[in-house]
């Protein structure tokens, strides 16, 4: 076997096993197919444009849209639906933001600068051009904000700031990855419906409490500034579970419970600054401890339900 | 249908092909526009069989090396003629267009 064979079989290990199993041989062959001259098969590699289209394979076939076992759609199904979380749970913070700049005092109203309003509205763009079926406006806005967000969190670990500063932007890196890697080309369009619904009650009760709470800088929401979408989490899980809802939202809701759980973790810190504000310690504590427990629960009933393995030889 | 889809389904409309001659012919076709990577060439295909265009032929060892031919179904003549109609009707309207521009 030459180099250049053993550096392509090498490379198809980002394929999942099933894949491999049924592919490897014939695209091994392929590749070599033209590839003869003795120095490249000592030396050579399967070079860039190859890595390329086999990671984008490897992408399309672990977060499997059709046409692959049932678990690997499965998974596939799991991380559109982080995805689209994720996404609903953006515009919430999106719209939190413009209900406190719009109705909020000048403490609140922090984030008037030019980059702050274009980020926070963006947050909101974003989920309605997936709705509306602009799948690369989406990306292209949660991918900015995720390397937005890669750029702040850099410079707080340079400034040796804390954590929270960093936790704060662990929601739009989930929503990234599961957006690029779920949504790939052979994955369909989410039906917008009962997406559109989600939006719309997003907008109006984080908008509406935010506005209700704006003027009062010891108001437990405004406090928390995470707000109300752990609480949304928590409540979605209780709900899911209660209707037996599909393995794939158990699986979801479960990823979320715990990529919010850390932020949550650090917003206890706040209770240094707002331990007196009536109601916070309870808030706080209480909603990391559901969204644990719930986590847990989800992902018990999930992975409970979640579809075998194939078989492979 | 995506260009590679469609110069795939090209390729296979003349006889069952196995990868490397499906990319030779991808080349040929598109006059050397196209080279599909294997990665690339391999979504394509198990897009084309989830959806029913293409099924799977026969294999054989040539030089010790697995070769798996792959042949068009009665739905990928229909989904590529009806591809055809289409791209067909879009050059009729653009180049009556450019005609009566003088550009043609």
């Amino acid at each position: 076997m030459s180099n250049l064979e053993n550096r392509y079989r090498r490379l198809l290990r980002v394929l999942p096993r099933w894949y491999r199993a049924e592919r490897e041989e014939e695209m091994v062959g392929l590749l070599l197919a033209d590839r003869t001259d003795d120095l490249d098969l000592e030396h050579g590699w399967p070079g860039w444009g190859e890595t390329g289209a086999t990671v984008a394979l490897a992408v399309r076939t672990r977060f499997a849209a059709s046409g692959a076992p049932a678990r690997a759609v499965a998974v596939g199904d799991v991380v559109r639906l982080v995805a689209m979380l994720g996404l609903v749970g953006q515009a919430a913070y999106g719209v939190r933001w413009a209900s406190a700049a719009l109705t909020g005092p000048s403490w609140n109203a922090v984030g008037f600068e030019p980059v702050d309003v274009v980020v926070n509205l963006a947050m909101v763009a974003g989920p309605i051009a997936m709705l509306a079926g602009l799948r690369g406006v989406a990306k292209a806005q949660v991918g900015l904000s995720a390397a937005y967000g890669l750029v702040v969190a850099g410079q707080a670990v340079a400034e040796a700031s804390p954590p929270l500063a960093v936790l704060w932007h662990v929601p739009v890196w989930v929503t990234a990855f599961a957006l690029f890697a779920g949504y790939h080309r052979d994955a369909t369009r989410p039906d917008p419906r009962p997406w559109w619904w989600a939006l719309l009650a997003v907008a109006v009760t984080t908008g509406g409490l935010t506005a209700w709470s704006a003027g009062d800088p010891d108001h437990v929401l405004t406090a928390a500034s995470s707000g109300l979408v752990p609480v949304a989490v928590v409540i979605a899980g209780v709900v899911h579970l209660g209707r037996r809802g599909s393995a794939a939202g158990s699986l979801a809701l479960a990823c979320w419970a715990l990529a919010l759980l850390p932020l949550t973790l650090g917003e206890l810190t706040l209770l240094r600054w707002v331990a007196d504000v009536p109601g916070m310690t309870a808030f706080l504590v209480g909603r990391v401890v559901c969204l644990a427990l719930v986590g847990i629960a989800l992902l018990v009933a999930g992975g409970a339900r979640r579809p075998a393995l194939p078989v492979t030889p | 249908m995506t260009e590679q889809s469609f110069l795939v389904l090209t390729a296979l409309a003349e006889e069952p092909l196995h990868g490397y001659a499906i990319v030779q012919a991808v080349d040929v076709l598109s006059e050397g526009r196209m080279r599909l990577r294997v990665g690339t060439l391999y979504g394509v295909l198990d897009r084309l069989v989830a959806d029913g265009f293409a099924e799977r032929d026969r294999e054989e060892v040539h030089q010790g090396r697995l070769r798996r031919y792959y042949r068009l179904t009665d739905s990928g003549v229909r989904a590529l003629a009806a591809e055809v109609a289409r791209l067909s009707a879009n050059v009729r309207a653009a180049s009556f267009v450019l005609k009566a521009r003088g550009a043609l």
